[in-house]
């Protein structure tokens, strides 16, 4: 309380001002307070790809009239996805290859000799190419899940810090809250069971010899996992949604309490309260644009590593479906189980991504109750 | 490497049964029974000859390894 | 095709004769038809290499591939001859082990599989 109305001190200095300036001072002395050189680093050394650095962008935001979507190109879409779309052709060819040799060797000999080994063979080969492919990228997979942990943890600081500043302490305390919830229950739940479940169902599948045995646990498997990752998902909806509700709502509160409180002072109560119109409206425009950049640095660094997980699943989908016309039906259920477990994968992805950003959600919330 | 290598063979073939029975008609059975196995292995030198060469023909053809 | 043709008749011819060369010339004419094939698929070596660099796919898959097509007709080959001669017990042997050089070829890959496995399992597993 204190600080508002040292705050509200230093805008009234130069009360006969226009309110452009006014605004535009207060904007400068409020983000002065946050400190983003973290945020600048880490987006530079996770080569995140966005129009300008953080810090910038903040600034912009908070400045000029700007647009959100201006950010994320269609440029910048294709300058990603074209390279990830080369190489998922390059490996649908090569897995349809693969699985028309083995087929075409099968032909080749008869079933009495030595076609039953060659069958198996093949089978052998051509599940180790495809496991291989899928264990890269189940690797690049934790590792981004692990790289949208720590930008969560790098992103929370200034903004707590700024939060603090401004007085809302309760979503404040309800972002660090979530933070620690997710890292610690959900992400690492996801982390040692959901994708070792998907693994293993999926390797199970794949390695299936034709004797139908085992698919079917590698398939229970699979269901299992994605039954996991969906009541992880909704309980942590529902706990946030809960809290952010309450918090935003009493810091609304108190938000409104002070307004009030700067009016109803005699004598300079309009103009102090004007003041404080002013400061809590560049209150709320940085903190809505460090909220945006916020998601915007989640988003533009966990791009990447979305799409080529999901260009190699688009990969092995169309491979399963074109190698069950050319080939038969073994080859084609050996494809389709490694795209499935790809499927977990970027599953597991976008759920971290969403919870970081649902992290950063109730921020946005506060300025609804002003 | 063609038909000719099937004639030689078939040729050293019905050559060797006129030799065997020639020489059985004589009463020479021992030099019989050895003009018989000396024309199996010649015939066999000529295909194991061959075989070999397309053992490595093979060799080189898929030499990815 | 022609030589096929010839080699079984000349074969039938002696089987009354001289049954062991009915088998020869059936060897014989197996391994001419073989080097037939091979003689069109003379620049595969090169083209597939050339692919391998091209689109970056290891080398080592398709050469067990190729490695496996060889063995597998090869025994195929040594067997059919063996059942021809009569002799099912080296017939046998022979399967037994093409077989075994088969799964053999196998191995390294399914080597390389289970240590990617465990260095995966190490990685989530801090």
């Amino acid at each position: 309380m204190r600080r508002l109305l040292i705050l509200g001190l230093i805008l009234l200095l130069p009360a006969m001002l226009p309110d452009q300036e006014e605004t535009r001072e207060g904007i400068e002395a409020l983000l002065e307070t946050v400190d983003l050189s973290e945020w600048d680093d880490w987006f530079r050394k996770e080569n995140g790809e966005w129009t300008s650095l953080p810090s910038e962008y903040v600034y912009e935001l908070c400045m000029t009239e700007h647009t959100f979507a201006s950010g994320l190109t269609l440029d910048m879409l294709k300058a990603r996805l074209l390279p990830s779309a080369r190489t998922a052709a390059v490996k649908i060819m090569m897995l349809l290859g693969l699985a028309m040799i083995g087929t075409l060797a099968q032909s080749l000999s008869e079933a009495q000799s030595v076609g039953e080994t060659t069958r198996i063979a093949f089978r052998i080969c051509v599940s180790c190419t495809v496991i291989g492919l899928v264990f890269t990228e189940i690797r690049s997979a934790l590792t981004a899940i692990n790289t949208v942990s720590q930008t969560g943890e790098l992103l929370l600081p200034p903004i707590i810090g700024f939060l603090t500043i401004a007085g809302m302490e309760n979503t404040a305390l309800l972002l660090s809250a979530t933070r620690s919830l997710i890292a610690d229950t959900a992400l690492r739940l996801i982390t040692a069971c959901v994708i070792p479940l998907a693994a293993a169902g999926g390797v199970l599948s794949i390695v299936d010899m034709g004797t139908e045995r085992i698919a079917p646990i590698g398939k229970l498997l699979h269901r299992a996992a994605k039954w996991i990752l969906g009541s992880i998902c909704s309980l942590f909806l529902i706990v946030t949604a809960v809290r952010s509700v309450t918090a935003g709502s009493a810091d609304g509160l108190l938000m409104r309490t002070t307004r009030f409180a700067a009016g109803s002072i005699p004598s300079v109560g309009s103009l102090l309260s004007e003041s404080v119109d002013i400061a809590f409206q560049c209150l709320l425009l940085v903190k809505n644009a460090l909220g945006i950049t916020g998601c915007i640095l989640v988003v533009s660094i966990a791009l990447k590593p979305v799409i080529s997980v999901w260009m190699t699943r688009n990969a092995l989908r169309v491979s399963a479906l074109l190698s069950e016309s050319l080939t038969g039906k073994p080859y084609a259920e050996l494809l389709r189980a490694a795209g499935d477990l790809l499927h977990i994968l970027i599953l597991s992805e976008l759920a971290a991504i969403g919870m970081t950003l649902m992290m950063i959600a109730p921020v946005f919330g506060i300025g609804s109750y002003v | 490497m063609d038909v000719s290598l099937l004639f030689k063979i078939a040729g050293i073939g019905i050559l060797v049964t006129v030799i065997v029975q020639m020489l059985r008609q004589n009463g020479r059975e021992e030099l019989a029974t050895v003009a018989a196995i000396a024309g199996l292995i010649l015939a066999m030198m000529l295909v194991v000859s061959m075989i070999a060469s397309l053992l490595e023909t093979v060799q080189r053809t898929f030499s990815l390894y | 095709m022609l030589i096929a043709l010839i080699g079984s008749v000349t074969a039938l011819l002696m089987r009354t004769v001289r049954p062991e060369y009915a088998v020869l010339i059936g060897c014989a004419s197996g391994a001419i038809l073989l080097l037939g094939a091979l003689s069109q698929l003379t620049g595969i070596r090169e083209t597939m290499q050339r692919i391998c660099e091209t689109y970056s796919v290891p080398i080592a898959v398709l050469a067990t591939v190729v490695k496996i097509l060889g063995i597998a007709y090869l025994t195929e080959f040594g067997v059919n001859v063996a059942r021809d001669a009569g002799q099912q017990t080296i017939a046998g042997g022979l399967l037994i082990c093409g077989k075994v050089l088969i799964l053999s070829c196998t191995l390294p890959s399914a080597a390389a599989l289970l240590a990617l496995g465990a260095s995966l399992i190490r990685e989530a597993s801090p």
